[in-house]
């Protein structure tokens, strides 16, 4: 076998296209599996949040359902939706929207507590993910049983 | 032949691309079905814990009193939870499955029944069982 000149050697690598294919496929995977990890982190945290919304609506409603009047009901279930959704490490923007309506604030009357909360994806703006709301809504019955007043 | 219409003659790899195309789609799909389907299941199972509990709660406050002993009303216990947990259940997808007294305690069980996104998996039933006991006296929690 002769030796190839370096012009030779030169002129061949220039025409040689083998693995051309794995770096274009390395220029696209790469870039598409990083976001489809990113699109599995918004879905996920989509799901946990939907699950954080809804465990905070039953509990605010609880909350709500025993205080005795419709202030004290608000401002329970505000408290209880903000601390269930803090402890999930559920972050809204600006915070939850929280709302306790009832029937009647008297035994047997159903408290309706439902809870809106916007969560974040200003980290994903890769994927340009969407700031998206979750609403919940959760009944508690008022104790036959209890006192009201002050 | 210029680059471009060699580029766009030349079909090889197009089988690899195609099936990386739909590898990925389906990988995707699937993946994205799975984590949705996860927090409706577990949300379900949350709110159906949450009826279950209350209907319950509402079921053991139903009291006997004979003199100064007070026990369980189980008839009224038994229809004031049930009518409770239908209450409850009309305003979700939940449904009341059964509600049984159990001694001096009221037990309720809900089901609800969750569509799955992933395909080819058949719907998930969630069973929820919520349990409220009658007692008097309580003055402190633990008691």
């Amino acid at each position: 076998m002769k030796p190839q000149r370096t012009s030779q050697r030169i002129g061949q690598r220039f025409r040689d296209d083998r693995g051309n294919g794995d770096v274009l496929a390395m220029i696209f995977i790469v870039p598409l599996a990083f976001g489809v990890i990113l699109l599995y982190s918004f879905v996920g945290r989509q799901a946990a949040s939907v699950q954080a919304v809804t465990h905070a609506a039953d509990v605010a409603a609880r909350a709500a359902a025993l205080a005795g009047s419709p202030g004290a009901g608000q401002s329970a279930a505000s408290a209880a939706a903000t601390n269930t959704l803090s402890g999930a490490g559920t972050v809204c923007a600006g915070g939850p929207a929280v709302s306790a309506t009832a029937t009647a604030w008297a035994p047997g009357g159903i408290v309706t507590v439902t809870v809106t909360c916007t969560i974040e994806t200003g980290d994903l703006t890769a994927i340009a993910a969407p700031d998206t709301t979750k609403t919940a809504s959760s009944d508690a019955i008022i104790d036959t049983y209890r006192e009201f007043g002050p | 032949m210029t680059v471009v219409q060699r580029l766009r003659s030349d079909d090889r790899g197009g089988g690899y691309v195609l099936a990386f195309i739909v590898l990925m789609s389906v990988l995707v799909g699937a993946g994205v079905s799975a984590l949705a389907d996860a927090g409706r299941v577990s949300s379900a199972q949350r709110h159906s814990s949450s009826i279950a509990f209350e209907a319950a709660r509402v079921g053991a406050q139903e009291v006997a009193a004979d003199g100064s002993v007070f026990s369980l009303n189980a008839d009224a216990a038994h229809s004031a939870a049930a009518s409770a947990a239908i209450t409850l259940t009309s305003r979700s997808d939940a449904q009341l499955d059964g509600v049984r007294i159990d001694g001096d305690e009221v037990v309720v069980t809900i089901t609800f029944v969750v569509d799955r996104w992933f395909p080819g998996l058949a719907a998930v039933t969630i069973t929820e069982i919520g349990r409220a006991r009658f007692s008097t006296g309580i003055v402190e929690e633990g008691q």
